[in-house]
């Protein structure tokens, strides 16, 4: 079932209301079951078989090196006890040893489950391209065709447990004894389908504590629920028609310009309102619950370089490959080798400051092939990684350009005009992650600058690609109010707060203009073949 | 406070969907049949009031027009068929009916028995029109095509809540339905003539449906019945069965159809014991001309069609004898019945042949050119409208040759007795600047130019300074009252660029007097006054006139009056004495020629009044020696009574 279903909608009611009705010892277990219905039912059964594999191995492995740990532990609480003082050989030995069988259980978690994942996802991929190279070399057309099927939420799951997983070797907290328990961390339905990738710590005490009825709380999570519906059904999907318009068929028929451009810059918004609505959906369903998920958007859009964008954007896919792929090549006994010898080659500056270029690098590098299966996302993913990681690797030579320039880098111009060029580059990578593939791209970035037909937006051809006059102005004033309320929230003033703590009837009248700008403005119905949420799909 | 707020939602979601859920008014030049207004009506109807309805799919509202029957017979009945309506919405229809009425008669189209695919869009507007109730709630089930009907029909903003960029005032306000009397039928008051109905998708028996991909999928006349649909139509007999009312299968007429379906139907019905189809198509009395009495090239019939189709229709009725004649009983009928009869005549006036309605105004005109000056000219073209009718009413005003504009060519002209009669024709454009003295002593002046197709676009009708003209092509008039000067009426007729002739005629701006009509009251007294004579022969006819020019001819002694049989408006149709229903087929329009002859044109038929060689009535399209037998004397029978010739 979509998030933005009716059958969600009516799930997620009949959920709530069992949810603080039952006895607050088994709360957790409706969470449970609740969150496998909604697996089965947008699955089926065949996807179920993958998430409880990987519950359960992860689970398992975890077990073990925690196990693992404490033998180790108790050998030396033993010797301590007994009076005996290990020599640091000993105490090393014995370290060593735990760390090796630890990382039996690592290493096998984690080739499992990313292997599902990596087959799974990109199995096509990969065998199309081999079949694709003995095509070149006149043996093409012998490996027999695969379909895989992909479990709804892999990706997401996949993280969630391999970040757990990883957490538990480092020792950053015990492992999960109820394996129920564990399982709906793995499961739990808000977050299955598009995120954000929680961290256990932060999500296991809620899950498992008690929660109580909350009037401002429900509220506030209603309010966003709102939010998000209103992001997805009248901005996203609104702007979706355009785009698709455009994108599909920029070719046959000719599309050039700024018409191209227009496109992108509003699949930016489209992706964006897409992605942080069905956040909001997701968060507002949890806060409902009593249950409050990790941000995974700080206003994207006001970022002011693309490592800041990336900082704000999806934060948690951000989080977790700084945490797990980042700091692991940063601070290894590698990169730390690495490190002196280029110091003494390129200096001190850049000495420092190339590993964690090629680090963050490679972490970009992972997010674009994570985004989906096809040459486009790795040249998308080498396209953000290489203005990340060159803004790593330049920012001190950024700086004495602007102290030579004399530029005040926190001036209003100066930042407006660092958020129109963050936009500008995002905008370009946009076209890898939209495009039907990254030659597309290519030739629809070439379309772009192709012709400066400032004439688009007078003589009405923009309103033959599926969207009239009337809705073109619902939308860019939609927009707009958008990126008005993404104002308000980086000052700090959360809105919904704020409408939560008005009176019941300024409360009842704003809750009413947020479901009949839905209902009436909303992209829905019949008629519509309502696309599932952008990120779904990842 | 909580349960206030949710009332206050739910009524705010009704009045939304009340606004955003299209009205499908019926109006008389939609594409649609008007469902909304016609489900409406229904439901205003009082309890008990109906005798029989009609469902089934579109063939049958275009055919079948209640108020009509009721004129002929007294008897009530309702169309409530629709556009592509399937049986499953035909049996919920009919349980509909049957909760606020003790019917008599279910008359089941059986198109749908040979079903296509359902239509979400059409059968939505059936479910849609539906008054919430458990009945409602089995047919949204039952009918719906889809699971997006289903949901459209429970919560209708799933479908039409993107119509927030169409809504008007009507959306809000509502709209006015007390000018719809038709009683569920729909009538057209056109041909679509763009090309002969044997060409067009017509449901031949060698029609074969090609797929996308250009395999056949199935030959159209080898369609078998619809097991759906047969089940419904099980449904439907079944419910008259228990309760005591006669199901008629009928097959309304169309060229949307064959004969191997009306063979297979009526094998289906004799095997479960029904009767078999009462085929209009196939009926003594019955004949159709596809193109003229079907304003969709043979789909469905036009007012013509129908009123041939609701004659036999009528006639079926009284002879299945269970019905009784309400006409001498029921209030609300006949005074809905008095105002269709008003409707029908000035809306067969207005849209059906608008020549007549020229006729009349040039005879009203002629009638006073002692009291009126005429100022004319010709815009473009007149030649390929005009004819001998009009000829003879300017020959009444005065210009000895009629205007005889000849083709493409500019036309002065100007009556005035008492000065000058006279008219200009050229290739050239013409002008004329004139004046005249009115009674009370004032002068008054003119200026009149003509532009042929061939000399421009100029058209001008002043009088003292003020244009009249309406810059119509065609024949552009100003009628001055003599008695002040003024203009008292400008008029234009011709030919629109489809080709249709369409005339308009206006009280120049602050007047408030139509003092061109006011002036027809003593010619109407005359010819009701008067006694028709055919052929020299008093034949105890006269002139029994309707508040807007029309005449029925009616026999004194009897009371019957002259109508073209069956409804039929074809050549030599044989017109008789038959009971007054006052409806448009009864009227007459009627004027004088400059020789003093009774013009009298059937308001149905727009063809003339004529008696053949064995002396009896028959309509004919020329005017000829048939039709020059007829003069109207006074009451006391001395001299024959002239127009103003």
């Amino acid at each position: 079932m979509t998030l933005f279903s009716l059958t969600f909608f009516v799930f997620l009611l009949l959920t709530i209301l069992v949810y603080y009705i039952v006895p607050k010892k088994i709360q957790w277990a409706v969470l449970l079951i609740a969150s496998y219905f909604f697996y089965c039912y947008g699955t089926g059964w065949k996807g179920v078989v993958f998430i409880l594999v990987t519950t359960i191995t992860t689970y398992l492995a975890a077990r073990k090196i925690e196990k693992i740990q404490l033998a180790y532990q108790a050998k030396l609480d033993e010797a301590k006890a007994s009076g005996k003082k290990l020599s640091s050989d000993e105490k090393n030995g014995l370290k060593n040893e735990s760390v090796k069988q630890k990382r039996v259980y690592l290493i096998a978690g984690l080739l499992l489950n990313f292997g599902i994942l990596i087959v799974l996802k990109y199995g096509n991929f990969v065998i199309d391209n081999i079949d694709a190279a003995m095509t070149a070399f006149g043996m093409g057309g012998r490996i027999p065709e695969t379909s895989f099927i992909l479990p709804l939420g892999i990706s997401f799951y996949t993280f969630i447990t391999m970040g757990y997983l990883i957490d538990i070797y480092r020792g950053k907290y015990a492992a999960d004894h109820k394996f129920f328990h564990f399982a709906l961390f793995t499961a739990y339905f808000p977050q299955i389908i598009q995120g954000p990738i929680g961290r256990y710590n932060d999500m296991a005490k809620q899950l498992e504590e008690p929660h109580y009825w909350d009037d401002f709380g429900f509220r506030t999570g209603f309010m966003r629920l709102l939010w998000g519906y209103f992001k997805k059904m009248v901005i996203a999907e609104r702007a979706g028609i355009f785009v698709n318009e455009v994108f599909s068929n920029y070719d046959s028929a000719g599309y050039q310009g700024f018409v191209i451009f227009i496109a992108a810059l509003l699949y930016g918004f489209q992706i964006y309102a897409d992605f942080s609505g069905g956040m909001d959906i997701v968060f507002g369903a949890s806060d409902m619950l009593g249950i409050h998920l990790t941000e995974n958007f700080r206003q994207p859009y006001f970022a002011k370089s693309v490592s800041e964008f990336w900082q704000r954007w999806h934060m948690t896919l951000g989080g977790w490959m700084k945490d797990y792929v980042f700091y692991p090549i940063c601070l290894s006994k590698r990169a730390a080798r690495a490190q002196k010898s280029l110091k003494k080659k390129f200096g001190n500056h850049y000495g420092r400051v190339l590993v964690p270029t090629f680090a963050s690098f490679i972490a970009f590098l992972i997010v674009g092939i994570w985004h989906g299966a096809e040459w486009k996302y790795v040249v998308y993913g080498i396209f953000m990684a290489t203005f990340v990681s060159s803004n790593t690797l330049f920012e001190q030579l950024y700086m004495d350009i602007r102290t030579k320039l004399k530029i005040d880098d926190k001036s209003f111009w100066y930042s407006s005009f660092q958020v129109l060029r963050t936009t500008m580059i995002v905008l370009v990578g946009r076209f890898f992650s939209r495009g039907t593939s990254a030659m597309d791209a290519v030739r629809m970035i070439r379309a772009m600058f192709s012709s400066f037909n400032l004439w688009v937006f007078s003589d009405n051809s923009l309103l033959n690609m599926g969207l009239d006059q009337k809705n073109w102005n619902l939308l860019i004033v939609m927009i707009v109010f958008l990126m008005v309320v993404d104002y308000f929230n980086e000052k700090g003033v959360v809105i919904r707060n704020r409408i939560a703590g008005m009176v019941f009837p300024a409360r009842w009248i704003v809750y009413y203009a947020a479901i009949f700008a839905v209902l009436i403005f909303g992209i829905y119905g019949a008629g519509y073949d309502a696309s599932s949420f952008i990120y779904q799909n990842f | 406070m909580l349960i206030f707020f949710c009332a206050i939602g739910i009524f705010l979601i009704v009045r939304l969907t009340d606004v955003m859920v299209p009205k499908w008014t019926y109006t008389m030049d939609r594409d649609d049949a008007g469902e909304g207004t016609r489900y409406r009506d229904f439901y205003k109807l009082p309890d008990n009031t109906l005798d029989y309805i009609v469902v089934g799919t579109s063939h049958a509202n275009y055919a079948v027009n209640p108020m009509q029957i009721y004129e002929e017979t007294g008897y009530t009945g309702y169309v409530l068929a629709g556009e592509q309506q399937n049986m499953s919405c035909s049996y919920y229809w009919v349980l509909e009916a049957g909760k606020k009425h003790k019917l008599k008669a279910v008359f089941v189209d059986v198109s749908s028995l040979i079903a296509d695919k359902d239509s979400s869009s059409l059968i939505l507007k059936e479910l849609l029109a539906m008054k919430p109730s458990i009945t409602k709630f089995h047919a949204i089930f039952d009918c719906s095509p889809d699971m997006d009907t289903v949901y459209s029909a429970l919560f209708p903003l799933y479908n039409f809540h993107d119509r927030w960029t169409d809504l008007n005032r009507e959306s809000f306000q509502g709209v006015n339905e007390s000018n719809y009397y038709l009683r569920g039928s729909a009538l057209r008051f056109y041909s679509s003539n763009e090309y002969a109905s044997d060409e067009v998708g017509i449901r031949t028996t060698e029609k074969t449906v090609l797929e996308t991909d250009g395999t056949q999928s199935y030959s159209e006349a080898h369609m078998d019945i619809s097991s759906d649909a047969a089940s419904y139509l099980e449904k439907i007999i079944a419910y008259c069965n228990e309760n005591d009312i006669q199901m008629i299968p009928v097959k309304c007429p169309t060229r949307h159809w064959n004969s191997e379906w009306t063979d297979k139907i009526n094998a289906y019905l004799a095997d479960r014991g029904a009767n078999k189809i009462e085929n209009m198509l196939d009926q003594d009395g019955l004949k159709f001309d596809w193109d003229t009495d079907t304003h969709d090239n043979g789909y469905h019939l036009n007012y013509v069609g129908n009123a041939k189709t609701s004659h036999w229709f009528a006639g079926y009725l009284k002879s299945m004898n269970i019905f009784t004649d309400h006409r001498s009983t029921d209030g609300i009928w006949n005074e809905t019945a008095d105002t269709y009869l008003k409707w029908e005549r000035s809306t067969v006036y207005d849209c059906l042949y608008p020549r007549q309605k020229i006729y009349r105004y040039l005879s009203d005109v002629a009638d006073h050119t002692d009291k009126y000056i005429v100022l004319l000219m010709v815009y473009q073209d007149a030649e390929a409208f005009y004819d001998t009718g009009m000829d003879e009413l300017f020959q009444r005003m005065g210009f000895e040759n009629g205007i005889n504009p000849e083709s493409q060519k500019s036309v002065v002209a100007v009556a005035d007795r008492d000065g000058d009669i006279f008219s200009r024709t050229s290739y050239r454009k013409e002008e004329l600047l004139g004046s005249f003295v009115s009674k009370d002593g004032e002068k008054h002046s003119y200026h009149i130019v003509s532009s042929g197709a061939t000399s421009g676009k100029e058209s001008i009708l002043e009088v003292d300074g003020r244009e009249y003209t309406c810059d119509f092509p065609g024949i552009n008039m100003v009628v001055i009252d003599r008695s002040d000067g003024k203009v008292i009426s400008r008029s234009a007729f011709g030919l629109d660029d489809k080709g249709k002739l369409c005339f308009e005629d206006h009280v120049p701006d602050g007047d408030a007097e139509d003092r061109l009509r006011n002036n027809t009251e003593s010619e109407k007294t005359k010819i009701e006054n008067g006694v028709l004579i055919t052929n020299g022969n008093k034949k105890n006819l006269k002139f029994v006139s309707t508040d807007d020019g029309c005449y029925m001819i009616k026999d004194i002694e009897s009371g019957m009056v002259l109508t073209p049989e069956n409804f039929d408006n074809a050549e030599r149709t044989p017109v008789t004495m038959q009971e007054e229903t006052g409806l448009a087929s009864q009227q007459w329009t009627v004027f004088t020629d400059s020789n003093g002859n009774m013009r009298i044109l059937s308001l149905f038929a727009d063809k003339y009044l004529a008696v053949d060689r064995s002396g009896n009535y028959v309509l004919t399209a020329e005017y000829g020696d048939e039709s020059k037998c007829f003069e109207l004397r006074s009451e006391h029978g001395k001299g024959k009574e002239q127009g103003a010739a």
